[in-house]
């Protein structure tokens, strides 16, 4: 102990060189927890388990029904967005009818032309419009209006079934999903299996 | 064939050990993987040679912890923490310089933050404006029949551990980190974010505090081994 060690310091340092204390093993079976939960957070394709599987998969789930809820929302109740854009703008509700033939008739048109009617045949309102109309298919519908008067009118189909550009982009999407957890499931089986095969090569 | 089915295939053979003498001798084998292959292993998170690693190394890093913090349950909790930076860190490690400097260094800045965090760092008598000449100089003599006293004496490492764990813990925290770990004032001072004259004025203050403590110690070793022999 005495041997080169003239001060303190010097003391201290080679007490404390290599020293070392066992630590006791409910410490190491606390570390081997530790650590198997530290590898098991950690993604690693050589240990990969039926856990990372069941994670991939509730992941597409999870992703495929909030696509499918988005679209069949968008379907649901079409113009929603449009509307709450042209809320922003204080917008004005109108009662409209729109044509076939994509004209828009405004609420005060129709009143302009029962003033007309009423003043040349005197018959009622509905019955003019109908008269007139009657080879058209008419439906009426709620537009906004915006401040500066342009009517931003929802794009509504006659049927209420999810247009076909819609329905393509939605089995896209799946479509796509699908190919990418099976190629992330081929690629894991196949990178588990050459790790494995290693391990026996080197045994 | 493996070191592991080596021994197995020995000790079938010879029919001298008994089953929990071989698992201990696959333990003793295992444990002797150079450190190359641990760490080769650790970076694919093998739990095999991660607990390897930890039966080389814990002993030594334990004896690091235990010089940072007083008790034993501190010492393991911080063990078990600065071993998972360990492994977190491992693929960050460059095979130039030594490991067991790498990993010591890593389990130091745990140990430092570790008593930031649980508040253990408080600094006595601070004083920005230490004379250390006039200081030093008064007590030069002094200290030095002591200190050549303390060297005779030949104390062993854990009395001297637990007269380092009695001091201080400003003093403890510099004593340990200057002195037995070769930090300078400059790294002492930002790690433990204080002014390199407070580092200094702790070092000296923690060197007369070991050394009385310890000549204390010696006194009374010395009264209580004459009374024994009368």
């Amino acid at each position: 102990m005495s041997r080169n060690i003239n001060n303190i310091d010097d003391l201290l340092r080679s007490s404390f060189e290599d020293f070392s204390s066992a630590p006791s093993p409910a410490v190491r079976a606390k570390v081997s927890k530790s650590i198997k939960n530290f590898n098991f957070l950690r993604f690693n394709p050589g240990s990969f388990n039926v856990f990372y599987l069941a994670a991939i998969v509730l992941g597409t789930s999870v992703v495929v029904s909030i696509s499918a809820g988005v679209f069949s929302s968008e379907s649901e109740h079409p113009g929603t967005t449009k509307n709450a854009e042209s809320g922003r703008n204080s917008a004005v509700e109108q009662s409209v009818i729109v044509t076939n033939s994509g004209k828009i008739v405004h609420d005060s048109e129709i009143a302009d032309f029962e003033e007309n009617t009423e003043e040349n045949n005197n018959f009622p309102l509905q019955q003019t419009v109908t008269d007139n109309y009657t080879d058209l298919n008419v439906s009426e519908k709620s537009v906004s209006q915006s401040d500066n008067s342009e009517a931003e009118v929802a794009v509504i189909t006659e049927t209420d079934s999810i247009p076909e550009e819609k329905l393509f982009v939605f089995d896209t999407i799946v479509e796509t999903v699908k190919i990418v957890v099976a190629d992330t499931i081929k690629t894991e089986v196949r990178k588990t299996v050459e790790v494995k095969k290693n391990r026996r090569n080197q045994k | 064939m493996s070191k592991t089915s080596l021994c197995f295939f020995t000790v079938k053979n010879i029919g001298l050990l008994s089953c929990n003498h071989y698992v201990f001798f696959c333990y003793i084998v295992d444990i002797m993987i150079d450190d190359s292959k641990i760490i080769e292993g650790c970076r694919s998170n093998r739990h095999k040679y991660q607990m390897a690693l930890y039966d080389k190394y814990a002993p030594m890093l334990r004896g690091i912890c235990l010089r940072y913090v007083k008790n034993g349950a501190d010492a393991d909790d911080l063990l078990q923490e600065g071993f998972i930076k360990i492994l977190k860190n491992i693929s960050n490690y460059v095979e130039t310089g030594s490991f067991k400097a790498w990993l010591k260094r890593i389990m130091i800045n745990q140990a430092i933050n570790f008593c930031k965090q649980k508040k253990l760092l408080k600094y006595t008598d601070l004083c920005e404006n230490f004379d250390f000449d006039t200081e030093d100089a008064n007590d030069d003599y002094d200290n030095r029949k002591v200190e050549n006293r303390i060297i005779e004496a030949n104390l062993s490492p854990q009395q001297i551990l637990s007269l380092i764990n009695e001091l201080p813990d400003g003093y403890r925290m510099v004593i340990n980190l200057y002195v037995i770990d070769g930090f300078s004032h400059k790294e002492i001072a930002e790690q433990l974010n204080i002014s390199v004259n407070t580092s200094k004025s702790q070092l000296s203050r923690a060197r007369k505090t070991l050394l009385d403590k310890t000549n204390e110690l010696i006194i009374k070793n010395k009264v209580s081994y004459e009374q024994e022999y009368k």
